[in-house]
């Protein structure tokens, strides 16, 4: 599971680069973006770019306007002041900045959406699902033809397309739901939890997938609890404070900028985690603290290297045999207690 | 008690969904209000009665005063066609076609036309109750006046005689004075001897002889004056000739005078012989009759003075019975004149004087066909209401709902398309219902066949509209289906097909009688029973479109206001924010999992960490396995998220690392299967 989660963060960190090229231009602005509800102010002049390709995510505790700026974001709220621009084509075929309270259409055109539970007809087939919510985008009969089938490829429900909805497997139904998101081709697509309620073969499944959307040129704004996944997968995440987009940054950023701590998980067998400890003294290493989960010990350390390269000595002279060694950053979320805090 | 448990949790989440809970509470208070305060009497109210006749009788207006009391309006209609039409109408309930200067007559029978409409079937009987009532009981004082006069003329006729009863005495015994007093005049009268023996007089040799003399003096006379003439011309000519030898006047006188003499002697020649033969005798025979007749006479004379006397005191009698016979007659005259004052005298005309004929409106049909028209619109709110209502909030609570929301599509497509879907299947259903009563129960439908369309599609719109309306005013399938009913049940109480709307108070009638319900089905009548076509149903057309009309302008209203609510519970549906930041402001040391959380938490989470039994979980692997092997996919995979679920509540740990091994072992194996 860690090993799947590190090379995620690789192929990430090689997106993030890649894509990066291509943040020259955003795609969707927030412009100093306000919204109250009667005397509480729950949004306080957001402002923020998402560029073409980004995959960008948003966390947020409760209460801290992370559900009205999605709203606004995809044009349900209107924001007592500011505006949300998107880039369109004009009628020159030009890209222009659009409010996307002014062009409904276009802007909904623009978008697709996933939430966590699957959002389409359970007793519709894979095709009827597809070809419905195309024919509900307007697309000509041949463009509905050529990105449905696409899709189904995309999806891994080509051989699926005449199931009903109520008989796909969670996973399935997941993919499904996206596909029906994509259907008319979207710039932006919004996830939200796309990986809840799937076991963790499906939710890699589903990453690997998102990332080809993301690939295949779509904008992603992506919202997890899976705070590690969401670590992995985004290119830029926002966090969301009290009406206020208080950092916005890419994962790597974040960690570097939140924390000096990094985590050296360790399993051995047989395992006699106390004696490993004495012989490593472990407030020498910038170890502060050491806590034992299930068959692993974990570090906190401060000076990684030092610590892996005393650790693994000190492995070598004990009558431990490792099984698993691994290094992780600080996760997202021990940043955003420290946000909070 | 763990039921009660149950029951308070239940009860909780009622009261605590607002719609439901109003609904819940408010939908049977409002039927409860409305029956109650529309039906909270036992008479009828308002019952407009449309009169016809071709000249009005004081009787007949004395007929619709009688009826035109209380509850019951009467109106005079301008003709009899139009009074019919009123009742198809509705405006009225029973039209009275009274005979043409309607009296009460020997020569006359009287029939009072009732037309009703059949197909207010609750409600006709109880209404020709009340009239056939009221008509009955002017008939009643009708017959009662005509017995009255019959009786006082016999009261009268019976004084009169009575009086007279004395008078008859009198009579009786004057007749009886008169009869002894012409017995005895009788007697008088037979006993008086007035014999005459003309037998003995021989008047006609008397005749005879008279008549011979006669002649004997005629010849004399005309003798006489031969000579006479004779001697005017004898005279003549001496006077002219102047012969001296003609006679002298006194010659001829001479000559005169003895044949005068000589026919003197012939007669008393005559005379004596004949006296001497007969005439004496006969003289003498009358005289002796004229003696005895005298005699006779004499004594019928004294007779006559007695029986003048008597015949004196019977006229005074007969005088006595003339005048009592006279008011005898004036008695009878004025008896007869009484007994004809009497204009009725016909036994039939008495008893019955005014018959009574009921007719219905349309011509004679079942039970069924007069109710069809009020079946069809009961049936059609009942579907159009439920369903489009429970579509739209199935559409609504559907995860689905968000997707087409966020489309660029216009909501009056999506709204129409709503319309549309209920609208076929209402009509549908519609279709096979008119199908089966046409075939089965013969109801008359094709007469009509494009109106009937026409106006079912109105009715299935309205109600389908307003089935939408409910549908986005309330949020879950159990709150529409309560409100729909209670709604529709209200209509169909307050539309008089359970109980009159006659029952009401005028006010409520007002307001019921613009229930969709009332006039959906007075539109159906018309077209089915009363085959006015579309003629007539103008009334009702304009009301369901200006109905719907409303009901669209609502729905858009309602829709506007809730879109964003729906948008945002759909939304948040979507999105169980609550879970998601649930773990966001998640605290290692307090924080407890749910069943939904993820794994990668429960791992991290050593406060989590909950004990599950190994040899279960071992269990359950082992069965999945064989379910595996033996193909049962369903089984296998049901028991794998069984296990996934156990797995996500395992403390970390050997077990729970070997689990994941297992799982995923097991995972690969399904979807290799798959």
């Amino acid at each position: 599971m860690r090993d799947h989660f590190l090379s995620l963060s690789i192929k990430t960190f090689i997106n993030t680069f890649f894509h990066g090229n291509l943040m020259s231009e955003p795609l969707l602005t927030l412009k100093g973006v306000t919204k109250s509800f009667g005397e509480k102010k729950v949004l306080k002049g957001i402002n923020l770019d998402i560029f073409r390709g980004d995959v960008f995510g948003i966390i947020g505790s409760s209460g801290s306007g992370k559900t009205t700026l999605l709203n606004t974001l995809i044009g349900f709220y209107e924001p007592d002041e500011g505006d949300v621009l998107i880039q369109l084509p004009n009628t020159k075929g030009q890209p222009a900045l659009f409010s996307i309270f002014k062009n409904r259409n276009d802007v909904m055109r623009a978008f697709g959406f996933s939430a966590q539970k699957p959002s389409f007809y359970m007793k519709l087939t894979v095709q009827e699902n597809m070809d419905y919510f195309a024919t509900l985008y307007n697309l000509k009969p041949e463009t509905k033809e050529k990105n449905i089938a696409n899709l189904l490829k995309l999806v891994g429900l080509d051989q699926d397309a005449k199931a009903l909805g109520q008989n796909l497997s969670g996973g399935m139904q997941k993919r499904l739901d996206i596909a029906c998101s994509l259907v008319h081709n979207p710039k932006v697509l919004i996830l939200d939890e796309p990986t809840a309620d799937l076991d963790p073969i499906l939710r890699k499944q589903m990453w690997d997938l998102i990332q080809r959307i993301n690939k295949s040129g779509t904008t992603i704004i992506i919202a997890s609890h899976f705070l590690d996944e969401i670590e992995l997968v985004a290119t830029r995440i926002g966090t969301m404070h009290a009406g206020d987009l208080s950092y916005i940054g890419a994962p790597s950023d974040l960690s570097k900028r939140f924390s000096t701590v990094e985590e050296v998980h360790l399993q051995t067998v047989p395992g006699d985690y106390k004696s490993l400890m004495k012989k490593l003294g472990t407030k020498a290493l910038g170890i502060y603290d050491v806590r034992e989960e299930g068959p692993q010990i974990i570090f906190k350390t401060k000076d990684m290297k030092k610590t892996v390269v005393k650790l693994l000595g000190t492995l070598r002279s004990s009558k431990e045999t490792m099984l698993v060694l691994e290094v992780h950053k600080p996760y997202l979320r021990e940043i955003f207690e420290k946000l909070e805090k | 008690m763990k039921i009660t448990t149950l029951v308070k949790k239940n009860l909780k989440i009622i009261m605590r969904s607002k719609t439901s809970s109003l609904i819940v509470i408010f939908g049977p208070l409002l039927i409860i209000l409305l029956v109650g305060l529309a039906f909270d009497n036992s008479s009828l109210y308002n019952i407009n009665i449309g009169v016809y006749s071709d000249k009005y009788s004081p009787l007949t207006e004395e007929f619709i005063n009688n009826l035109n009391v209380n509850e019951m309006k009467t109106t005079k209609m301008s003709s009899e066609d139009y009074c019919l039409s009123e009742i198809k109408q509705g405006r009225t309930h029973v039209c009275i076609i009274f005979p043409p200067d309607m009296q009460v007559s020997n020569e006359r029978t009287n029939e009072i036309m009732f037309y009703v409409d059949y197909s207010k079937i609750n409600l006709v009987y109880t209404i020709l109750d009340v009239i056939t009532e009221r008509v009955s009981r002017t008939t009643t004082d009708v017959s009662f006046n005509l017995t009255s006069v019959l009786l006082s003329k016999l009261q009268e006729t019976q004084a009169e005689l009575h009086n007279r009863k004395n008078l008859l005495i009198d009579l009786t015994t004057e007749n009886t004075n008169i009869k002894s007093n012409l017995e005895q005049i009788s007697k008088d009268l037979v006993a008086m001897d007035l014999k005459f023996e003309g037998e003995d007089l021989d008047f006609d040799a008397l005749k005879q002889k008279t008549d011979f003399l006669k002649d004997q003096g005629t010849k004399a006379i005309d003798r006489a004056l031969s000579i006479l003439d004779f001697v005017d011309e004898k005279a003549g000519t001496m006077l002219i000739s102047d012969d001296e030898n003609s006679p002298t006047l006194s010659s001829v006188v001479t000559d005169v005078i003895i044949d005068l003499n000589q026919i003197k002697d012939a007669i008393n020649g005559q005379y004596n012989a004949e006296r001497t033969d007969s005439v004496d005798s006969i003289f003498e025979r009358v005289q002796t009759n004229i003696g005895l007749i005298q005699a006779r006479l004499e004594k019928a004379d004294k007779d006559r003075t007695v029986l003048v006397a008597r015949i004196g005191e019977v006229n005074n009698i007969v005088d006595s019975s003339l005048a009592h016979i006279l008011a005898l007659q004036n008695s009878l005259n004025k008896i007869n004149q009484n007994i004809n004052s009497i204009q009725v005298t016909s036994a039939a005309q008495i008893v019955n004087p005014i018959s009574t004929t009921i007719k219905p409106i349309v011509p004679e049909k079942t039970h069924l066909n007069y109710i069809f028209p009020s079946l069809i619109v009961l049936i059609v709110m009942f579907i159009s209401v439920i369903l489009s209502s429970t579509i739209v909030v199935m559409e609504k609570s559907s995860d689905s709902y968000f997707r087409n929301l966020i489309t660029p599509t216009p909501d009056s497509i999506q709204f129409l398309a709503v319309y549309f879907t209920n609208l076929i299947i209402v009509m549908v259903q519609v279709f096979i219902i008119l199908a089966i009563a046409s075939l089965f129960f013969k109801t008359e439908i094709f007469h009509a066949f494009w109106p009937l369309m026409l106006g079912m599609l109105l009715i299935v719109t309205f109600f389908t509209l307003f089935g939408i309306l409910i549908g986005f005013i309330f949020h879950s399938e159990e709150t529409v289906t309560i409100a729909g009913v209670s709604i529709s049940s209200v209509m169909l109480l307050l539309s008089g097909l359970i109980l009159p709307l006659e029952n009401m108070p005028e006010s409520f009638v007002t307001l019921a009688n613009l229930n969709p319900f009332v006039v959906s089905e007075a539109l159906l009548k018309k077209i089915l029973l009363f085959t006015t076509g579309l003629q007539g149903t103008g009334v009702e057309i304009k009301t369901l479109i200006l109905y719907s009309l409303i009901m669209i302008i609502l729905i858009l209203v309602v829709y506007k206001m809730a879109r964003k609510n729906v948008l945002l519970h759909s939304f948040k549906r979507l999105i169980p924010l609550k879970d998601k930041l649930k773990h966001l402001s998640f605290k290692r040391t307090t924080a407890k999992v749910s069943e939904d959380d993820d794994m990668v938490l429960a791992l991290d989470d050593p406060t989590t960490q909950k004990k599950v039994e190994g040899d279960e979980a071992s269990e359950l692997l082992a069965k999945a396995k064989q379910a595996h092997e033996k193909k049962d996919m369903a089984v296998a995979t049901a028991l794998y998220e069984k296990l996934h679920k156990m797995y996500k509540d395992m403390p970390a740990g050997e077990k729970k690392n070997q689990m994941y091994k297992d799982l995923l072992k097991l995972h690969q194996d399904l979807t290799k299967k798959k």
